[in-house]
């Protein structure tokens, strides 16, 4: 049935272009003139909705700016993640006002030079002066611009582990699972040859001294203000560890040793309390607010495995996988918790070490 | 070419055809229906994404084993085929393929003034081999465990192991046979095209004549020479892997709960080898469409094209630096940060040649005067989104912004303005533009406003917000909106909206373009009044091109509105008059 | 109208040479793509039969005598033994990488894939590298043969002359590639 509504109406929008074009031609027939050549009015009109749409366009991305700047990430959580932020900051000035100006003087142009019938063209084939001009002018702003880049680039790559609290994070289709390194901060260990998915999950060589005291989690909580290293491994295909409100990303590539250091700088519980992030948080419960009860239910149990009691939603940080790993890699994802040097203590004490004994999860 | 007037049955003339105009369009043709097909898989996926988990009934284009049978909902993984069949389509078949196949096929010989192609044999393997290759995809995506499914850029483990995604079985070895055919009719294509414009050029065509056209798809088959060898190599060494148990890219792999034997290998090997074709490649997208939009701006401002030497060495340099900073898809793979800087670096250098790009652009509308055509249109929106696109890879390309956009939406922003826009504007104004050349006869020019029109808003209404998606930490190639993101659904509602309505519109321009084949109005020789050779062939169009002599070029192509001169245009085969100085 | 058409038949020769040029380039791409992945992981790759040696040696003698059949074809002396003899020793070539492999395979215990039976490890992916670039560049050696065999036919019928010997041309110009190539890959996998 459906499928007849459909070729119906298929049919009926192919009479119909039939018959424009069919009377457009004897209108053009009756003018004496050729239907498809364009015309100084043509001109005139395609002009004019050149400059209306084109204006429109920066009218609609100039709304969306205003509209939707709240919903971007808030300034970023750790101390590296403010320098990319400058830094991305005075980029995306530059590059609105360079989109700007061009998209203003190629819309205009259009519309300022439209044709008309005996005008003649400007012959202007080519001058160097301004060429050159604009090839120097990128050149410097460019290397501005990398010139800083770099930087912070260094910065920002170059962390080591020393003084950082070192965590394993490793990933297979489709979760995440943490490793802390336990008092001595060394990790034990691990060979994927030594997988055993009900005993050993994560493949660590019992044998190692430094696999005794580490600990297990399917949570990260971190220390405000205190560096951390976080060590990446995969079992199976490239996952990629992103941590948006960090700036934090790194690939995990099953055979090779990825890693990315920072250092934390706001508490979850002083993100719940910035200004966007409440903003943020109020529209997705407003959102669930309006649904059904039954609505509420799948859509809490689907995308948060929460319940309703657990509402309204508040702000966690999420370690989200960013590089396609299969079928669930959209929901492959793990909670991150900053939290006060006290918490922390209070959490960690809580969790299993690996102690050479059972080493499953959960 | 002595050989103009033998005999021709329909097999030679419309399949085994070794024309080069005929070999044109049936790249042109494949290049539409792929482009058609690419475009329902792109409404289907953001269906699913406008309304995750419900049916649609553009689902049952699709095999029914796509679908939950209790729900109707689109599988997840079956997502992932979707997007993957998507951009391997719309990169390879529609943007190479059908982008260069089409116009370097059809535009080489008639603009350097040559009767055919250097080798018409190996043009028409090039075709027959692209067309066994779109036998193959289309197949694939039939077969029951689906289509290949680990994104366009075939990354391995994921690729290379069945029980890590479905489609990653008999899916990923059609698509690696695929490609293969496809590799081998590039270069087929490519040899013919470089040797083509090196040799056959008429007399009085030097290269400092050489129509921006001709420059662009010279550069652009001598990158895809040059990059899809190794794209070939890359795949090969991905066949050992998967199909012989070699360990090239693999390693430290837990299959179904055991240890498997790999050891030793780096996908990371894998994305270095990809890249290095793949950034060349999406130039090799690019160019063709940038060397169109100089000829249809020029032809319809009136006026030469602003610094054509510029233009021509911006396109050189082009080339030349898109070998060098392939690593920039790679900043996150944990890369040495020092190789990390160079790459940067040298990405960023690009920006230089694609601004002067720019600035010619708009200095070459100053002051004309402007007919807008519906060519002329898509190419000025062609600058347009080359500006928009260009502008965010200032961003992408500087390492540790990439940091927090790399993978998101923020990238599918960037890629599909800079990329998928400007390469589709450039050949939708490369078919509005020659179609009178092709088929001998008019487009409807209404339609043509209505379909441009139409693309335009709703092309930026789905590309634009995409950024915003991406600053908001939305990674890309996600079936659903992931946790407390639920704040973003509203742009995801108005992207899906100008999608469909932008997919909806392209069927003006396929009507448009098959009942104008057959309905439209005839076409005089020169319907543009342009200077290049091409509009001096008869508008019936044979073999040979050229009834008589070729045509002898006397000038560049850009004498528009020369001061001195009666008309507006100067054909370049009319010699120069009595101390008239060449520009 | 007769001297035009050679003069587009020059033309054409010329342009039917530069497709092989740059398609020769395209390989050469290839090639390089697979090398390159020695230098970005410092392999070591395995090279113990001697085999390989006298196919190298063998190789190199038929481009030699290609040398001179591009030297006769230009005087007019008769060419058609001497391209046999190329094929011939591209034959030998052949059987020498065949008696390479299975000399690896069987006296080195160096395989494609699979496992070692001894230790039951998997094959270093060096191992596996050495057959894919040596089967690699055979498979491009069976079109110079095939070349290099509708040579030495046309040749036989007479087809070539001083004034035109473009098949001699092309079929020599990839011959000597393929011994370049081959060269290359020698040298190569000893020496890394
Ligand atoms: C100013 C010039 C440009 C710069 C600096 C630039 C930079 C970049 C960078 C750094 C990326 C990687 C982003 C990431 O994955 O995180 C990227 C992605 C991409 N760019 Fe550009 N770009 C520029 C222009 C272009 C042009 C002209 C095209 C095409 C014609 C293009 C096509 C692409 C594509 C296809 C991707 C995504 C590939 C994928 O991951 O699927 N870019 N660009
Ligand atoms: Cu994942
Ligand atoms: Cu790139």
């Amino acid at each position: 049935m459906i499928y007849l509504l459909i070729g119906g109406l298929l049919f009926l929008a192919i009479v119909t272009f039939v018959q424009i074009i069919r009377v457009s031609e004897l209108l053009s027939k009756i003018r004496n003139k050729d239907v498809n050549e364009v015309t100084e009015n043509d001109n005139n009109i395609q002009g004019k909705i050149l400059l209306v749409v084109g204006f429109g366009f920066l009218v609609f991305v100039i709304w969306q700016i205003v509209a939707w700047k709240h919903l971007i990430l808030p300034p970023a959580s750790s101390l590296h993640g403010v320098e990319i932020d400058s830094l991305m900051n005075t980029t995306m000035m530059l590059i609105l006002v360079v989109f700007f100006i061009t998209s203003i003087i190629l819309f205009f142009f259009g519309f300022k030079y439209r044709g008309i019938k005996g005008r003649k063209a400007f012959f202007y084939a080519h001058n160097n002066k301004l060429e050159i001009v604009w090839t120097i002018v990128p050149a410097i702003v460019l290397s501005g611009l990398i010139v800083s880049g770099l930087k912070v680039w260094d910065s920002t790559m170059n962390v080591t582990s020393e003084n950082s609290q070192i965590i394993e994070l490793h990933s297979r289709q489709f979760q995440w699972a943490a490793r802390y390194a336990g008092e001595d901060n060394i990790l034990g260990k691990h060979d994927f040859r030594l997988i055993d998915r009900a005993t050993n999950p994560l493949s660590l060589d019992k044998g190692d001294k430094y696999t005794i005291d580490d600990k297990i989690t399917n949570e990260v909580h971190l220390v405000v203000g205190k560096p951390v290293m976080l060590k990446f491994r995969s079992d199976d295909v490239i996952h990629s560890a992103y941590i948006p409100h960090f700036r934090v990303q790194m690939n995990c590539v099953p055979g090779v040793r990825t890693q990315f250091g920072f250092t934390p700088t706001k508490t979850t519980q002083e993100m719940r309390e910035d200004p966007q992030i409440i903003r943020q948080m109020q529209e997705l419960n407003d959102r669930i607010d309006a649904m059904s009860l039954i609505e509420k239910t799948v859509f809490l149990d689907e995308n948060f495995a929460k319940t309703v009691d657990d509402l309204p939603l508040k702000f966690d940080y999420q370690l989200l996988c960013n590089k396609i790993c299969g079928s669930a890699h959209y929901n492959m994802k793990m909670k991150f918790v900053v939290e006060t040097q006290e918490e922390f203590d209070t959490w960690i004490a809580q969790q299993k070490e690996v102690g050479g004994l059972v080493l499953t999860k959960k | 070419m002595s050989d103009h007037h033998h005999k021709e049955t329909f097999i030679t003339k419309y399949i085994f055809s070794q024309d080069h105009k005929m070999i044109a369009k049936q790249f042109l043709l494949t290049g539409i229906f792929m482009a058609l097909v690419g475009m329902l898989m792109s409404a289907m996926f953001r269906v699913q994404l406008a309304n995750p988990g419900e049916t649609s009934i553009l689902y049952n284009l699709m095999p029914s084993n796509w679908m939950d049978p209790d729900t109707g909902a689109l599988l997840q993984d079956k997502y992932l085929a979707l997007v993957t069949m998507h951009g391997t389509i719309l990169v390879f078949w529609v943007l190479t393929a059908g982008l260069s196949g089409t116009f370097a096929n059809f535009l080489i010989p008639l603009q350097i003034g040559a009767r055919d192609m250097a080798s018409g044999f190996i043009n028409m393997l090039s075709y027959w081999f692209f067309f066994a290759a779109t036998v193959v995809l289309i197949y694939s995506i039939y077969v029951p465990s689906g289509p290949a499914s680990a994104g366009w850029t075939i990354y391995p483990p994921l690729s290379a192991e069945a029980s890590y995604i479905e489609g990653s079985g008999l899916g990923m070895t059609l698509w690696l046979v695929s490609i293969t055919l496809f590799i081998v009719g590039s270069l087929l294509g490519g040899l013919n095209y470089i040797v083509t414009i090196l040799n056959l050029r008429t007399k009085g065509m030097s290269m400092k004549r050489l129509p921006l056209t001709i420059w662009a798809l010279f550069v652009t088959a001598i990158l895809g020479v040059l990059s899809f060898p190794v794209l070939l190599s890359c795949g090969l060494l991905l066949v050992f892997d998967r199909s012989f148990g070699t360990s090239f890219y693999l390693s430290d792999l837990i299959i179904g709960g055991e240890a498997a034997h790999h050891i030793g290998g780096s996908p990371i090997l894998f994305e270095h080898l990809f890249w290095f074709l793949g950034h060349p490649e999406v130039y090799i997208i690019l160019l063709p469409a940038l060397g169109m939009t100089s000829e249809v701006i020029s032809v319809n401002t009136r006026k030469p094209i602003f610094g054509y030497q510029a233009m021509v060495l911006s396109l050189l340099a082009i080339g030349f630096l898109s070998f060098i900073v392939w690593g920039h898809h790679m900043f996150m793979t944990g890369m040495n940060p020092f190789l990390g800087s160079v790459f940067a670096f040298t990405t960023l250098l690009i920006a230089i040649p694609s601004a002067i790009k720019v600035f010619n652009y708009l200095t070459t509308l100053w002051r004309g005067n402007i007919r807008f055509t519906p060519a002329m249109l898509f190419a000025i929106a062609m600058v347009s989104t080359f500006i928009t696109g260009g502008l965010t890879g200032l961003i992408l390309g500087n390492a540790p912004l990439d940091i927090n956009v790399h993978d998101t939406y923020f990238v599918v922003g960037h890629f599909h303005i800079v990329m998928g826009l400007s390469a589709i504007y450039g050949m939708l104004a490369g078919v509005y533009h020659w179609f009178p050349k092709m088929y001998g006869r008019m487009m409807n020019k209404n339609l043509g406003y209505l379909h441009f029109w139409g693309t335009f808003i709703c092309a930026y209404g789905v590309f634009f917000p995409m950024h915003f998606l991406g600053l908001a930490g939305l990674p890309r190639r996600y079936y659903a909106n992931p946790v407390d993101m639920g704040q973003i659904t509203d742009i995801n509602d108005i992207i899906t909206f100008f999608a469909l309505a932008g997919a909806v519109i392209q069927f003006i321009f396929v009507f448009n373009f098959f009942y104008s084949i057959f309905r439209g109005s005839p076409a005089s020789k020169n319907p543009w009044k342009a200077n290049t050779l091409e509009w001096t062939t008869p508008v019936e169009r044979i073999h040979g091109n050229w009834p008589g002599d070729l045509p002898e070029v006397h000038r560049w192509a850009y004498d528009y509105s020369k001061p001195g001169a009666e008309e507006d245009y100067i054909p370049q085969n009319v010699p120069l008059k009595e101390g008239e100085s060449e520009h | 109208m007769s001297t035009s058409y050679t003069l587009e038949n020059i033309r054409k020769e010329k342009a039917t040479m530069q497709l092989l040029w740059i398609g020769m380039v395209s390989i050469c791409m290839f090639f390089a793509g697979l090398t390159s992945l020695v230098f970005v992981d410092n392999m070591e790759i395995p090279s113990e039969s001697d085999w390989f040696l006298y196919s190298t040696v063998i190789v190199l003698f038929s481009s030699l005598v290609y040398l001179i059949v591009s030297r006769n074809i230009k005087r007019d002396k008769p060419v058609s033994f001497l391209i046999f003899m190329v094929f011939i020793l591209g034959l030998i070539f052949t059987y020498c990488q065949f008696q390479g492999w299975s000399d690896m395979r069987n006296n080195y215990g160096i395989i494609f894939t699979g496992e070692n039976p001894e230790t039951g490890q998997a094959t270093p992916k060096e191992h596996s590298y050495f057959y894919a670039i040596t089967v690699a560049h055979f498979a491009h050696l069976i079109f110079g043969l095939i070349a290099l065999f509708i040579t030495f036919f046309n040749a036989l019928r007479n087809k070539y002359s001083s004034k035109k010997f473009l098949g001699i041309k092309l079929a020599g110009t990839y011959w000597h590639f393929l011994t370049i190539l081959w060269v290359y890959i020698y040298l190569f996998i000893n020496y890394t």
